[in-house]
């Protein structure tokens, strides 16, 4: 019995599909960020009108902590792993995730391009050096924690189990370095007391521009650990057969 | 055709959930029927490539579907048990969606392939309608659909008329009927009727096994001559099985109507009765548990 094989898919055209299903898909996600940024604009439209600022340069923007987060919502209801229904169709099932993760990358830079505009704007009419603001957003580490989150969600069956796991260690291994400090003196031996003062020192170092090489290395070594943490988690999902 | 020889699978946990089936199955509708827990959707799974079954081979025409499973992907469709898939998509979309990912790369094929899929299964009327908001029927409407873009020459269906009502599942029945003339469909399911209405040819499953295999005609010819019936007062059920092989017992009009499997004529009342499909299946089920 002769079988007729339909072509298999183009590459360029599931990722399209992709990011169009994606998109689909974040509506909601877009529906809040646009409440939030509402609510931002009344506030420091509120803070302006009576004189104030309106603007801290002291403040961070937690972009890092929103695109690491921000797999989950891309990810939302899809069944990463076991027997799942989209795995019956003529697509390799890690370039498919690959696809779904560029996706989100492509939506979550519109989004961060809006939240760019939306700053100048605001940023503008405060009088605020505009430009100054939207340097502030931390480019590099919102891509790598994007990275490192989709690594999470594709990588792992329980992301949220061990997210929280690892956010247990943390907090009792900064309560334990405090006690152990108090006793001990051992928080300079865990080098929390010296993450602490090179904190303080990022704060003064980033009001200026970093010297190129450093950034340049820096942004190579997140970047390339975030890539590094997606590949080894797509790996994952390669196909397994029987020989 | 599509052939499975000695196809096993042993979870890691030690669960044999399929023991050595063979069978070959012709274009047509197939059906597939055993209780729940008899690894129908396992093999079902290994058939639809999601899973790699421990031993044996699946064959579709010149595929090997073990090593090659990508190639039965590109003709094949698939309605699982549980299809749930972005609810916030409308079904235009996600037809759409499901084109693409099926090889349907020029935008006027796709357009023609989902309007025709969605007249085809009557959901064109709410075609921009979120996904999560259909009903159960629509959305096995909706699967069957997404099963047939890309004109696949094995589509598999896997329990597809569990919880619609009596309405939707007709028509559900009468899709497929439609589409299972010139390649192969493998019905899974438990509902016998499903398969004597609409399969020339059906295996029952129990415990990872096939237990029987033949046209639904042959299999009933089989049990002739040996299903029994009797009406009896319910206090009486007990002693009757007891004393007899019952497959199956049903209440009409405050009693109990109570079909048995027997070589010889049982006496007591018993009269012979036409076996229907559900006698072979009961049979099958209850010689399966002696065997066991």
């Amino acid at each position: 019995m002769e079988v007729t094989l339909h072509p298999k898919p183009r590459w360029r055209d599931v990722v399209l599909e992709q990011i169009h299903i994606v998109g689909l898909s974040l509506r909601p996600v877009g529906l809040v960020i646009a409440l939030v940024l509402g609510a931002g604009t009344v506030v420091i439209g509120s803070e302006i009108l009576g004189g104030g600022p309106g603007f801290d340069s002291r403040e961070t923007f937690p972009t890092a902590l929103i695109s690491f987060l921000f797999p989950f919502a891309v990810w939302w209801r899809e069944q990463r792993f076991g027997p799942a229904f989209l795995w019956t169709l003529p697509v390799e099932r890690r370039r498919l995730a690959l696809a779904r993760v560029f996706a989100g990358f492509v939506w979550l830079m519109a989004a961060l391009a809006g939240f760019a505009v939306w700053l100048f704007v605001l940023a503008l009419i405060a009088g605020a050096g505009p430009a100054h603001q939207v340097t502030r957003i931390p480019l590099v580490e919102t891509i790598a924690a994007y990275l490192f989150g989709s690594a999470l969600l594709v990588g792992l069956r329980h992301p949220l189990r061990w997210l929280f796991g690892a956010a247990g260690v943390v907090f009792l291994t900064g309560n334990l370095s405090q006690m152990l400090e108090r006793f001990y003196g051992v928080q300079s031996l865990l080098g929390s007391r010296r993450l602490y003062d090179a904190a303080n020192d990022a704060g003064d170092v980033w009001l200026r521009l970093p010297p190129p090489a450093q950034w340049a290395i820096a942004t190579s070594l997140l970047l390339g650990a975030g890539l590094l943490a997606l590949w080894a988690a797509l790996s994952r999902h390669r196909e397994r057969r029987r020989l | 055709m599509l052939e499975l020889h000695g196809v096993s699978h042993l979870y890691p946990n030690g669960t044999r959930a399929l023991d050595g089936v063979t069978l070959s199955i012709p274009r047509g509708m197939y059906g597939l029927l055993g209780p729940n827990g008899a690894g129908k959707s396992t093999l079902m799974r290994a058939i639809a490539t999601l899973q790699t079954p421990t031993e044996g081979s699946i064959r579709f025409g010149q595929i090997d579907v073990i090593r090659e499973p990508e190639k039965l992907r590109r003709t094949l469709g698939y309605l699982p048990q549980d299809f749930g898939v972005y609810p916030r998509v409308s079904a235009y979309d996600m037809l759409d969606h499901m084109a693409v990912l099926k090889g349907v790369a020029s935008p006027a094929d796709r357009k023609a392939t989902v309007e025709t899929l969605l007249h085809q299964v009557n959901l064109w009327s709410v075609r921009k309608k979120m996904l999560s908001g259909f009903s159960g029927g629509m959305r096995q409407r909706f699967g069957i659909a997404q099963a047939l873009i890309g004109n696949p020459e094995l589509i598999i269906v896997d329990e597809p008329t569990a919880g619609l009502d009596p309405e939707e599942r007709n028509r559900f029945l009468n899709l497929l009927a439609e589409i299972g003339e010139s390649v192969v469909v493998i019905l899974s399911t438990h509902i016998v009727e499903d398969v004597s209405d609409l399969c020339h040819r059906m295996a029952v499953l129990t415990d990872g096994r096939v237990q029987i295999e033949g046209s639904p005609h042959e299999l009933i010819q089989s049990t002739r001559g040996r299903i029994w019936m009797k009406v009896v007062d319910r206090g009486e059920l007990a002693h009757v099985r007891e004393q007899y092989e019952v497959l199956s017992t049903r209440l009409f009009a405050g009693k109990t109507v109570v079909h048995i499997l027997s070589d010889r004529n049982p006496g007591n009342g018993f009269a012979p009765v036409d076996a229907g499909l559900q006698d072979v299946y009961f049979s099958t089920l209850a010689q399966s548990r002696r065997a066991a």
